[in-house]
């Protein structure tokens, strides 16, 4: 009896012992995130191990493939960080601008700077905050980067857009004239129409057929549009643009494409322009009755001046000013430009936009952290966790207690 | 010779040597330094402003030197250290010679003293002494001396006078090829006018200077196989033994001179300055003025400034006569001032306003004019304020103001002469082609006008005279009315016509209103003769009439500056009521033209500066060039872009980090990142 | 608020009200002929003023010399660089005479060097066309002045278009006359006037 108790104990410790040290060898390897390209051969070669991935910054998109790979083919890749990995995220796409330039958004983690650069070198510092800021760059070189401590982010742009050309419409008047000079030095290619008298206009272009083949976005000033009102609204339905200026959106076949109607004019409070505010400077008419899908995109003292929806694919932006040719002559030092500036930018947010993908020579990394994380799951708890055999807990109990029965067993014989 | 003797004779001899030694040794450091240097340059190219401290360096190591070599031969004044140093030399004496010296005069001499001082051969050792302390700094200063003798001519002219423009002195290191590019030095001889030195520049990349300066670039080697082109245009390149140089003058606009030699090329801006127009200040008159009589004088002062010096200056007048639509004009120049060249002149003069005959109503414009001395691009002329000097009218400053006639009524306006002219000339032309009712209706309507116009002349005519208006026929009827007074009538006339108080020249038994109003009566006349023809539908008939009561409208108007009309009202037009009542049928509407982009060379340079950036990292040379052609590009259009990039292009040149330049290169060009408001759901504006 | 507005420029140097039954004369034509939106009577503004900022177009005649102060000048530029429209008209119709003299120095000093303005131009198909360039007026050979028939007009360009228009041929006196006498005439001598006004406000 005492035999068998002493040899169910030395079976048993044998066991745990054995899985001890085969469990020994297949624990987790520690890497360090900067050493990670040069081992990640080897890991793939001892290929059934463990591997804890130490980052210091998001690895690059190889190397997170590669960990992927081998968790696929059953490694066990867990990842940690000793500072939170700050999050980063850059994107980019052209601007529908004649004079180009791109759109950036860099988005970060609260109450950190960003640096924003190119293949050229650094562009500017960003506080990005806990919001997306977009910045407006005339033009870059290729990657665009931003580095938030040690993590950068990298995007390139995908496409370009071909800015077509813009009609205006509207009776002959200082708001036609400069609303066209305006756009026109800026870049943009125009026709025009300007009604002077029954059955005589000043006309720019042959206006063809509206279609988003020649044009971007009409421009309607008044009224003295109503005639085109129904090959506009086709327009609109195909994609294209429109702006409807001053009372234009008074006219019965632009009501449905409209964001709202078109209240009593208001008047200025004051003729001085400011440099921060020079609209205010202008009377307008304003938009009233929004449809529920329009979009007030800016007011004053209550009332929305500028308001945009999107009619069928084509997208409406109703402007209720209808004199802005006096922010061009009478506005601050820098008005003229402000003001080309902003009619660019109500077309450029109408206008019919076909993209034109691009060949990229750089790889993008736009969002490091998120990519890591979906790729490799979340970041694990750093402290490496004992490793387990495998074996219950009642083994121990069962060798103790076979040792113990064993000698009872001598002492109650009386052997020594 | 006792003792003493034999130490002051010692002490001259070391303070002579003292001195030689100093001397020596302070050229020895002095050429030392030069010869230094002159290696220096000679191995490394040391800059201007090196070699410029190099010989005041060489003349304070001189002066140092010799100070410290004297300083430490101090002790040679003290008798006892002179004679402590010859027992040194000379052991024999063994303390004799210090113990004789520094006995007091007043003690005995000690003979033995005395004899064993004299018995001691000191001079030969203490010769060689001295001798052998000078041969250190002779043999330094020799060699330092030789050194420069054997360096190459240009390093040693490069050290004993350096100044700009030097470059090319430095020699080529044997059996190095000759780099024809580099460096290069550029001589600038502007104009004569501007009385600015010439300058000369080492290995310049942007060379500015006067526009029509004389430029000449000069470099190593040979001219064969060099090209060198100003912007589009070649120039010739001159040799002159190991030396080749172009020439040309600065140009008006910023350009690029490119110098190639074979596959290489090598840019350098060129940036023209303007030379500015005078400034021209009026001093006084300080504001324009109004005088009551043509008489009096007024002072005229004018300060000038110009950038490279006034040639002359002057104050200009025009002086206006005439009211209405008849006007006379005469010009004229005073206080005309030859500056000879100073960069600012004052100008006086006086303007003695009987001297311009001037009456009452005249204008006087006044200005001050000066002109610089550009002889090659100008002379640009500068103008100051305009100032106005007014002769009252008679009558401006009467209490009472006398306003003129009441205008008619729209509806009865009157057509004036010319127009009827044309209605009668355009009637006659269509005749041929009219019915005779027609043409007599048409006639009579003119003929209307006619009278119309003809009762207005009636009504200026008596209104002088203080006659009713209407009373035109009884008048010349009626002779029963009582005579006026010659005096009378000419009270009359002078109120209404205002003339002054001058005595009218009457002819024959004429009455004065017959004097006063003859052209006028001729006009009334002739309308008269006219209006009586379209009445009877004969137009042609009636055009001579007409044109001559044209001609003595135009004759009364010249002599009194009558509006027949009355003065116009502010009129309101009815648009409701004319609103599109014209006829169209020749109008067609027009096509307008697009406008162009403007600063679509500033999207171009941001363009460009992005794709030589670009080329950074590849081909950093071909790089700096291309920012060197934006450049000279932006120059004129965008001066604190090329600037910034100037900046950023000298660093880039020199090797240090231009990172920082750069940024701001870019920035200057499109401007900094514009951060839009975020979170907005529409693309755009906002 | 009208759209458009006949200004007439008011300076310090000379007789600047020297035309004033124009004004009314070419509202009423503009009124004839066209739907622009003119306000029914024309204002007087200074030419150094601000308020001139807020009107595009400017006519300015006169028969005396024309020198502009620093002030006028620097807003003349300033209006011209925003997109201001002048027209400038020699009331003495005289090129010898101080009016085109110095009104033609001061813009060319101000605005930039003045060239003809060829006959081909748009200004002359804005509205009514006008085949031989600028219409002659019956001013032009009336003895005084110059006695010469001016076949161009002259004018400061920028980019293509004209920003100040000069004229030698005395419109002032040709369209110097109340509206209401148009009727009396066969042929309305104010129709160039549209011309300009029309593309004043479209190119």
């Amino acid at each position: 009896m005492e035999l068998s108790w002493r040899a169910l104990a030395l079976l048993l410790l044998v066991a745990v012992i054995g899985f001890t040290l085969r469990g020994r060898d297949a624990g987790e390897e520690r890497v360090a995130g900067a050493s990670l390209a040069g081992e990640l051969p080897r890991l793939t070669r001892e290929a059934g191990g463990a591997v804890h991935v130490d980052f210091e910054a998001a690895p690059p998109a190889e190397s997170r493939a590669w960990l992927a790979a081998l968790r696929h083919a059953g490694s066990g890749v867990r990842w940690s960080s000793a500072a939170a990995l700050p999050p980063l995220a850059l994107e980019v796409s052209p601007r529908m601008d004649p004079a180009g330039g791109v759109r950036a958004g860099v988005a970060s983690a609260p109450r950190v700077s960003v640096l924003l650069g190119d293949g050229a070198g650094v562009l500017d510092t960003v506080p990005a905050g806990a919001r997306v800021a977009t910045l407006r760059l005339p033009a870059f070189v290729a990657p665009l980067t931003a580095r938030s401590g040690a993590q950068d982010a990298r995007a390139l742009l995908l496409d370009s857009l071909l800015p077509r050309r813009v009609l205006v419409i509207g009776s002959a008047g200082w708001e036609g004239k400069f609303v066209l000079a305006a756009l026109e030095e800026r870049g943009w290619k125009a026709s025009a129409r300007f009604h002077v008298a029954p059955g005589i206009d000043v006309t720019q272009g042959a206006v063809l057929g509206l279609d988003t083949a020649r044009y971007a976005a009409v421009i309607v000033l008044d009224s003295s549009a109503a005639g085109s009102a129904a090959s506009v609204a086709e327009f609109v339905r195909q994609g294209g643009g429109l702006i409807l200026a001053g009372s234009s959106a008074r006219v019965a076949r632009f009501a449905p494409l409209a964001p709202g109607g078109v209240g009593a004019r208001v008047r200025p409070a004051s003729l001085a322009f400011a440099d921060s505010a020079p609209r205010r400077a202008l009377g307008f008419a304003a938009v009233t009755r929004l449809k529920s899908d329009a979009i007030p995109l800016e007011s004053r003292d209550g009332l929305v001046a500028v308001a945009a929806r999107r009619a069928g694919t084509g997208r409406v932006v109703q402007v209720g000013y209808d004199e802005t040719w006096r922010w061009r002559l009478a506005g601050a030092t820098n008005s003229v430009e402000a003001h080309r500036a902003w009619w660019s930018d109500l077309v450029a947010g109408v206008a019919y936009r076909p993209a034109v993908p691009l060949t990229a020579e750089h790889d993008a990394e736009a969002a490091p952290l998120a990519a890591l994380i979906s790729t490799l799951g979340p970041a694990a708890d750093r402290e490496v966790p004992a490793p387990s055999s495998g074996l219950p807990w009642w083994i121990f109990a069962v060798i103790v207690a076979s040792l113990l029965a064993e000698w009872a067993s001598r002492r109650l014989r009386g052997a020594p | 010779m006792n003792a003493r003797d034999l130490v002051r004779r010692a002490r001259v001899a070391l303070g002579v040597a003292a001195l030689a030694s100093a001397t020596l040794w302070g050229l020895a450091a002095c050429f030392a330094t030069l010869a230094l240097g002159a290696m220096g340059d000679w191995a490394f190219g040391l800059p201007l402003a090196v070699r410029r401290v190099l010989f005041p360096l060489a003349i304070a190591s001189f002066a140092v030197k010799a100070l410290h070599v004297l300083w430490r031969a101090r002790r040679v004044r003290e008798p006892g250290a002179v004679a402590l140093w010859l027992e040194e030399r000379v052991p024999a004496l063994d303390y004799a010679l210090v113990t004789a010296a520094e006995r007091s005069p007043s003690l005995p001499r000690i003979d033995a003293l005395e004899r064993a001082a004299a018995a001691v051969e000191f001079v030969a050792p203490a010769t060689g002494e001295v001798a052998r302390r000078l041969a250190t700094p002779i043999g330094i200063a020799a060699a330092s001396l030789v050194l420069l003798l054997f360096l190459p001519p240009g390093i040693v002219s490069r050290v004993r006078s350096p100044a700009a423009g030097d470059a090319l002195d430095h020699p080529v290191a044997a059996g190095a090829a000759v780099d024809r590019l580099v460096p290069i030095v550029a001589r600038v001889s502007p104009p004569a006018y501007s009385g600015l030195p010439a300058q000369s520049l080492d290995d310049p990349s942007a060379i500015g200077g006067l526009v029509a300066s004389a430029v000449t670039v000069e470099g190593r080697g040979s001219a064969e196989g060099l090209s060198a082109r100003l912007g589009e245009a070649s120039l010739a390149v001159t040799g002159s033994g190991a030396r080749w140089s172009i020439r040309f003058a600065m140009p008006r606009h910023p350009v690029a001179l490119r110098l190639a030699d074979g596959a290489r090329d090598r840019l350098v801006i060129l940036e023209p300055l303007p030379d500015s127009a005078p400034v021209v200040g009026l001093l006084a008159p300080a504001k324009d003025a109004v005088f009551r009589e043509p008489a009096g004088t007024v002072e005229l002062s004018a300060e000038v400034r110009d950038d490279f010096g006034v040639a002359d200056a002057w104050f200009e007048y025009i002086v206006s006569s005439g009211e209405g639509e008849s006007f006379t004009f005469r010009s004229g120049v005073l206080g005309r001032v030859e500056a000879h060249g100073a960069q600012s002149t004052a100008l006086r003069a006086t303007l003695h306003l009987e001297a311009l005959a001037l009456k009452p109503g005249d204008l006087v414009h006044l200005r001050a004019v000066a002109r610089d001395r550009n002889d090659v691009a100008g002379p640009d002329t500068g103008v100051s304020e305009t100032r106005t000097l007014r002769i009252a009218r008679r009558g401006e400053y009467d209490s009472i103001a006398v306003e003129g006639a009441p205008p008619p009524d729209a509806d009865k306006s009157v057509l004036s002469e010319r127009m009827l002219i044309l209605l009668t000339e355009d009637l006659q032309r269509r005749r041929p082609k009219l019915k005779h009712d027609v043409l007599v209706a048409e006639a009579g309507s003119i003929a209307r006008e006619q009278a119309k116009l003809r009762k207005q002349v009636s009504k200026v005519i008596f209104a002088r005279l203080g006659a009713d208006a209407e009373s035109e026929e009884s008048q010349a009827l009626d002779d029963s009315a009582p005579p006026k007074t010659p005096e009378e009538m000419l009270r009359a006339a002078d109120a209404a016509t205002n003339v002054g108080t001058s005595a009218l020249d009457f002819e024959g038994d004429e009455t004065p209103v017959v004097a006063v109003n003859r052209t006028l009566l001729e006009a009334y006349n002739a309308m008269w003769d006219a209006e009586r023809e379209l009445q009877i539908a004969e137009p042609a008939k009636a055009l001579p009439f007409m044109r001559a009561a044209l001609d003595a409208i135009q004759r009364a108007r010249a002599a009194e500056r009558m509006y027949l009309r009355g003065r116009p009202p502010v009129a309101i037009v009815d648009l409701d009521k004319v609103r599109l009542a014209g006829k169209r049928d020749d109008a067609g509407g027009g096509s307008r033209a697009p406008r162009l982009a403007v600063d679509s060379s500033a999207a171009r340079r941001v363009r460009r500066l992005d794709g030589a950036l670009a080329l950074l990292r590849a081909n950093p040379a071909a790089a700096v060039d291309s920012l060197l052609l934006l450049r000279v590009d932006a120059i004129a259009p965008d001066p604190a872009f090329a600037a910034a990039l100037g900046i950023a292009i000298d660093s880039l040149r020199a090797g240090h980090d231009a990172t920082a330049a750069i940024a701001r290169a870019r920035r200057a060009a499109g401007g900094a990142p514009l951060a839009q408001r975020a979170g907005t759901p529409w693309d755009g504006a906002w | 608020m009208s759209d458009f507005t006949w200004v007439t420029l008011q300076y310090e140097s000379g007789d600047w009200d020297s035309a004033p039954l124009v004004p009314a004369n070419i509202i009423d034509t503009i009124a004839r002929y066209t739907n622009i939106d003119v306000a029914p009577a024309g204002i007087v503004v200074p030419l150094s003023s601000p308020d001139l900022l807020r009107f595009p177009f400017a006519f300015l005649t006169g028969h005396l010399p024309v020198r502009f102060t620093s002030a006028e000048r620097d807003r003349l530029v300033e209006w011209i660089g925003r997109g201001g429209f002048l027209f400038v008209d020699d009331h003495n119709h005289d090129i010898d005479g101080a009016f085109h003299k110095t009104v033609t120095e001061e813009l060319s000093r101000a605005l930039g060097p003045m060239v003809d303005v060829p006959n081909d131009s748009p200004l002359y198909r804005s509205f009514f066309t006008f085949a031989e360039g600028p219409p002659a007026t019956s001013h032009e050979l009336n003895g005084w002045g110059d006695n010469l028939v001016h076949k161009h007009l002259k004018a400061v360009m920028r980019e293509g278009r004209i920003a100040a228009l000069f004229s030698n041929k005395d419109y002032s006196s040709e369209w110097g006359y109340h509206p209401d006498n148009k009727r009396f005439q066969s042929v309305d001598n104010t129709k160039f006037a549209v011309n300009v006004v029309v593309y004043a406000l479209t190119s």
